[in-house]
């Protein structure tokens, strides 16, 4: 018999909640509802979807799918790789991107954007796992949580200073680590129902803050950290934080689920 | 209630005799079971423009991913489309529009385009004018065949509650599966081990 943990447990309530139609107090919009400007977003590090320049990467279970947006009203199928591990995330840095997935992480070269060429692959265990990087250094959260019934609960820190071989250079026993992001010298995680923070000074050696007290979000499962704004999704609703120097945070504001 | 078992009874006789305790204990209370599954959403391409509409702000239920956009938040309502704020004002977040679409889990945008999964497919939108927005394209061509026959693997997910997953079987007489949604259904004939 499978056992399931709180979080899993947690997401089971939530996926199981019928999507009624919604029919909420209407809140007058701001007067211009336009939308301008030519770059493209940002997403957390849970995402499937990541645009780099002209070019839209989906990833679905067992595929990346790569579409030129050169004429964004429709964008083209340009290639379809097919990945023999389960896939759940896409991350973009530069020349690469990196596939999360249930195995480690894939790494595809985009230098021909058309076309993205498998470039390495680190493994471990079966589990679920986001991944982001900076510079020689990628981070990832492997957790037993969502679908996933096997696995560790871990920070993996991986060298990618060498694209073709990356190499796991230490491993953070966390709780229950999901979503991530970077900021500064600062490693963020969602991990159970709390935002930890690292300190990555040292990009190899994560070192968990300890002075700083634990920011609690019930259910925290991703990070989106932009300029110096941190916001934090969780089954409760949606967190935004100042980021100081010091690597605390504070509390701006959150959009509560009803 | 007690259950009189004789002392003497063999472990074997035990778990038959139980059985048929059981049996006939659920043929009296047999009712239609419902369970949460997923339903196929049927049409053709253009209804597509029909399921995608730009609605007043609704409340957040059912948080899923979220996505930034300069001064724009976007937060998915997993498995039903996207809800847009103003967030020029991190402290003070204004809803401005909820975007229907069914079966969305992920979103990017380029410019004034947004580009959301769809069930079975990438649909464009313009959202220059989140009043008015406008599908420019939609497009089929990230899933293959087997999203016609059964659920895809990101649609399932949404449905996280048990091992077997159920969905209505597909009826191709009916048309194609733009989308799946997560409704209340009698337990369908088909279902998924995952």
């Amino acid at each position: 018999m499978k056992t399931r943990s709180i979080t899993q447990r947690i997401f089971t309530l939530f996926f199981i909640a019928f999507i009624i139609g919604c029919s909420g107090e209407s809140v007058s919009p701001r007067d211009s509802t336009a939308v301008n400007g030519s770059g493209s977003g940002q997403g957390g590090s849970l995402a499937r979807f990541t645009i780099v320049n002209n070019h839209l990467y989906v990833v679905t279970t067992d595929a990346l799918f790569t579409y030129s947006l050169e004429d964004p009203k429709h964008p083209v199928l340009k290639n379809k790789s097919s990945i023999w591990a389960e896939v759940e995330t896409i991350f973009s840095m530069n020349d690469y991107l990196f596939l999360g997935t249930r195995n480690g992480v894939e790494i595809y070269n985009i230098s021909n954007p058309n076309l993205p060429s498998f470039t390495s692959r680190y493994t471990h265990i079966v589990s679920c796992d986001p991944v982001i990087a900076r510079g020689d250094y990628a981070y990832s959260t492997l957790s037993t949580g969502t679908s996933c019934n096997r696995g560790v609960n871990r920070l993996d820190v991986i060298n990618i200073s060498n694209i073709s071989n990356p190499q796991r250079t230490k491993s953070i026993t966390m709780d229950n680590p999901k979503g991530l992001g970077l900021w500064n010298n600062f490693l963020f995680v969602c991990d159970n129902s709390n935002i930890i923070t690292f300190n990555i000074a040292s990009p190899s050696n994560p070192i968990l803050i300890t002075s700083l007290s634990k920011t609690y979000i019930k259910s925290c499962f991703d990070l989106i950290v932009t300029g110096d704004i941190l916001i934090a999704v969780s089954l409760e609703g949606v967190t935004q934080f100042t980021i100081n120097q010091d690597g605390s945070l504070t509390l701006l504001s959150t959009i509560n689920v009803e | 209630m007690t259950i009189y078992i004789p002392s003497n009874m063999k472990p074997k006789s035990l778990i038959s005799f139980l059985a048929l305790f059981l049996i006939s204990s659920c043929s009296e209370v047999e009712t239609p079971e419902n369970v949460t599954g997923l339903r196929p959403i049927y049409g053709t391409l253009d209804d597509i423009k029909d399921l995608i509409q730009s609605k007043d702000p609704q409340p957040l239920k059912n948080v899923g991913k979220i996505y930034i956009k300069v001064d724009l938040l976007l937060i998915n309502e997993a498995g039903a489309g996207v809800h847009i704020y103003d967030n020029t004002n991190k402290s003070d977040p204004k809803p401005l529009k909820f975007i229907s679409i069914p079966g969305n889990v992920d979103v990017a945008i380029k410019g004034i385009y947004m580009y959301a999964d769809l069930g079975n497919g990438l649909a464009t939108i313009d959202i220059s004018d989140l009043n008015n927005i406008v599908v420019t394209d939609y497009n089929n061509s990230y899933l293959n065949d087997l999203s016609q026959v059964e659920p895809p693997a990101h649609v399932l997910d949404l449905l996280n509650e048990s091992n077997k997953i159920y969905y209505e079987c597909p009826d191709p007489s009916k048309g194609y599966i733009l989308a799946w949604e997560k409704v209340t259904m009698p337990k369908p004939q088909c279902y998924i081990n995952r």
